[in-house]
């Protein structure tokens, strides 16, 4: 194996040393050579420090990197490669393989072995995980992004929440609660907390699984925006899709939104 | 005459513009040699580290199974932060979102520009450098995290039916994702499909100032002289959705493990 640095010192040496020796030489050269540039007329001169500085610019901005790297090949490391009989060596090794065995099935516990739900929701996605077997996936719709503002400066974010969730509980034909923000939008007078008018039955579809704070996995009668960013910030499945889920997650069960 | 003046004026500023660019390029190209050494010479420091480990300098598959319990541990480690993380696995060339140990997203990556700089380093350097996550110290986005579109409430139902909200597609600009991470590493999500001319300048821009971050560090290079700087890059190549999805997914200062 050589070592880069005794061969680039080498290097220089003999350099610097045949450019002592030929010094006479060059001196003689350059001064013949400006006697030359002395015929070229100025906007060739010109061109030529133009073409001399660009070229700088191109090494400086592109190849050098390439140089950089070039040279990190040179010094790449190597681990050895000769058999190690030694008995420390092999009980080492045996060791880091059972330790790396230890370590990989305490981070394969992490993931549950039961029903859970991945939410995507930048593309509207929805996946539902056994395991590590993906059982079914389809179209969602999320949080719109919209900010409701009325004229008393109060505001409302409709985003879906990232994070890790659990399922709070189930329902079978849920009744949506409007809350203030339902009227806000369309225009109308906030009624009182119990008013009837703030109960809608059949808009929540089927079923809705409960993730706490306000949100809810919950059907749609508008199937054709699903897919597309409309909600509130609950998640709005199509009729099949939330059976499914339904039948398949538990109270207890994850959730997962991104 | 004329000639003459200039030989005095012109002759030795190009033979000191020759010297200092050769010095500039000799200076920069041996720039990340000389880092590598320094960050070598950490974990040499640490000389119970060092002691118990070295033998698995000695041995190729050692050093790998080495280097992949390191990246376990990491994982591991990001397991406990209870917020989405993001694990880059060059070696399986997938980037995936991370959730309490549990993977949430994984995207294949297409193609990725990785700097030599990581393959020169030694297993114990790159154990204590990669076993634990990274924070992002800073990160710069050609993507809206929250495309928050403001709607003000209307007066009546009139007014509610006339401005009602339709929902559509927010428009997308090209995604290019570029997050500075300790020990001047730089990571760089870009887009890999780019149709229009207006898409490639968003990612030549971006390309361009990794450029810029490393001649500006060979420039200190030359002015600290003792001190040698070099920010080593991972440029992955992505989908525009997945790196849209991974983004947005990310909090503020996310956790970061790679793999290589």
């Amino acid at each position: 194996m050589y070592n880069l640095k005794e061969l680039l010192v080498g290097f220089v040496a003999k350099v610097g040393s045949w450019l002592l020796l030929t010094i006479p030489r060059i001196k003689i050269f350059c001064i013949k050579q400006l006697q030359v540039l002395k015929s070229i007329p100025y906007l060739v001169k010109s061109l030529i420090i133009g073409a001399v500085l660009l070229i700088s610019v191109f090494v400086v901005f592109v190849l050098l990197d390439g140089f950089q790297q070039f040279v990190l090949t040179m010094d790449t490391y190597h681990p050895g490669n000769s058999r190690h009989d030694s008995t420390s060596f092999v009980k080492e090794f045996k060791m880091l393989e059972t330790e790396t065995v230890k370590v990989n099935a305490k981070l394969n516990a992490l993931t549950p072995k039961s029903y859970y739900l991945i939410i995507n929701s930048t593309s509207n996605e929805f996946f539902l995980y056994k395991g590590l077997e993906l059982t079914r996936t389809g179209k969602c719709s999320t949080g719109s992004y919209l900010l409701l503002e009325n004229n008393e400066n109060q505001k409302w974010l409709f985003k879906t929440p990232k994070g890790e969730f659990r399922i709070l509980g189930k329902k079978t034909d849920p009744v949506w609660k409007k809350p203030d923000w339902a009227f806000v939008e369309d225009g109308l007078p906030i009624p009182s907390v119990n008013a009837n008018s703030r109960y809608e039955y059949g808009v929540l579809g089927d079923y809705a699984l409960i993730l706490g704070h306000g949100y809810m996995i919950h059907g749609t009668l508008y199937q054709r925006f699903l897919g597309l960013p409309v909600t509130h910030g609950c998640v709005r499945l199509n009729d099949d899709d939330l059976s499914i889920v339904y039948h398949a997650m538990n109270v207890g069960s994850k959730v997962f939104i991104y | 005459m004329e000639f003459q003046n200039s030989k005095f004026r012109w002759r030795p500023i190009w033979v000191v513009y020759s010297i200092t660019f050769l010095f500039f390029i000799v200076i920069a190209t041996i720039a990340p040699i000389r880092k590598l050494s320094q960050v070598n010479k950490i974990v040499e420091a640490d000389s119970v580290f060092y002691q118990k480990n070295k033998w698995v300098l000695k041995d190729e598959k050692a050093a790998d199974q080495f280097i992949k319990k390191a990246f376990i541990d990491a994982q591991i480690e990001l397991a406990s932060v209870d917020s989405i993380g993001f694990v880059i696995n060059l070696k399986d060339s997938t980037a995936a979102l991370v959730i309490n140990g549990v993977s949430i997203h994984v995207s294949k990556i297409g193609k990725m520009k990785v700097d030599r700089f990581f393959k020169a380093l030694n297993p114990l350097v790159y154990a204590e450098l990669f076993s634990k996550p990274l924070y992002i110290i800073t990160e710069r986005t050609s993507i809206v995290k929250e495309p928050i579109v403001l709607h003000k409430a209307p007066k009546d139902t009139i007014e509610a039916m006339a401005t009602a909200y339709v929902p559509q597609m927010p428009k997308q600009n090209p995604a290019c994702f570029e997050m500075q991470l300790p020990n001047d590493l730089t990571v760089l999500l870009v887009q890999n499909e780019l149709t229009t001319k207006e898409d490639r300048a968003v990612v030549k821009e971006y390309r361009a100032s990794l450029r810029k971050r490393k001649t500006r560090d060979n420039f200190k290079s030359i002015v600290h002289l003792k001190r040698f700087f070099y920010s080593p890059s991972i440029i992955i190549w992505l989908d525009g959705d997945e790196i849209r999805s991974i983004y947005r997914a990310l909090p503020n200062q996310p956790a970061i493990v790679l793999y290589y």
